[in-house]
């Protein structure tokens, strides 16, 4: 299926990456109501984990902001895999999270995770624009850079 | 046997008992209720671990806790999440109705050393009971982080939002 969220992600000579399969018990993406919760994602691709380590110490802000862009990537693979394909069912992204994996007093996690958030907007268009919080921490997944959740409003 | 107790015979039979919910630690409220489509979505502030009102899990993990203890913290803190879940239907039905939840997300938090990798291992110990008390509608997401400090040291803290019908 080719609706306009899949043109719009053409005309960005963006692909996609696969949706990956949860890691234990838990989902992807669970709808409720009008609502979609997504999980939070890390910068996979094909399978491989990718920037790793701490922004600011082992990547730099470019680096840690193509981390967020992929797992916001991820996040948009998740949403159209658990909407059947139509991606063009979202309303708009509602909330999204951003946790960076940095050190003690690094305080550039907003521009970090903008990676994110300019991907949505690019995406989406004004129906991208959100609500976030982006904070860093000590410690991720497989010690991934980056990860971010998402809530979107579907019809 | 009410459709509710068999879910708390089935957290039971797989070794876990469904304590009293905790009342909050501070300024806010352990669960709010609002209308949402044909039923309720209830948040689930953050919550310890916590048994008969004592921490029993402090300190990080990866220094002083390991894993296997940092997963009996979760699981502990889980029940604390499923105590006040129970609470809010008690408070929506007039009867605890467990049978009427969907999980839908939860956030895990573990207070960790730097750089700590097995986060996703400790958070499916959560999940896991999710899904053996609510099966189907046990199915959740769910993002899990790492924190160089949680409050009064505990070692995993737990939030969540849930579907009533």
């Amino acid at each position: 299926m080719t609706g306009r969220i899949d043109a719009r992600l053409t005309e960005l000579k963006i692909s996609l990456p696969a949706a990956s399969a949860p890691a234990a018990n838990y989902v992807p993406v669970v709808l409720a109501g009008n609502l979609a919760f997504v999980s939070g994602q890390v910068p996979v691709l094909q399978g491989e984990f990718k920037y790793l380590g701490k922004v600011g110490v082992e990547l730099t802000l470019e680096q840690g902001q193509q981390a967020a862009r992929l797992c916001a990537l991820n996040i948009i693979a998740q949403m159209k895999r658990a909407l059947g394909g139509d991606l063009d069912r979202i309303r708009r992204c509602v909330k999204v999270g951003g946790f960076v994996n940095c050190e003690a007093g690094y305080g550039d996690q907003p521009k970090v995770i903008n990676g994110a958030s300019d991907l949505f907007v690019e995406v989406f268009g004004d129906a991208g624009r959100h609500a976030r919080f982006a904070v860093g921490t000590n410690a991720l997944p497989f010690n991934v850079a980056v990860e971010v959740d998402a809530v979107f409003e579907i019809a | 046997m009410s459709d509710h107790d068999r879910i708390v015979a089935r957290l039971a039979d797989a070794g876990f008992v469904l304590p009293p919910a905790m009342p909050a630690v501070a300024s806010y409220v352990p669960t709010v209720a609002t209308p949402f489509g044909q039923g309720m979505l209830v948040h689930v502030a953050g919550q310890g671990p916590f048994r008969n009102g004592r921490l029993e899990f402090v300190g990080r993990i990866g220094d002083g806790i390991d894993l296997e203890v940092a997963r009996r913290s979760a699981e502990l803190v889980t029940l604390n999440v499923l105590a006040q879940v129970a609470a809010a239907t008690d408070a929506h039905f007039g009867v605890p109705s467990l049978h009427r939840v969907r999980c839908v997300r939860l956030g895990v938090f573990l207070n960790c050393i730097d750089g700590f990798e097995a986060l996703e291992t400790i958070a499916d110990a959560a999940s896991k009971i999710v899904v053996a008390a609510f099966e189907g509608k046990g199915q959740h997401c769910r993002s899990v982080v790492g924190k160089p400090v949680l409050p009064m040291d505990t070692s995993v803290e737990i939030d969540g939002i849930f579907l009533l019908d």
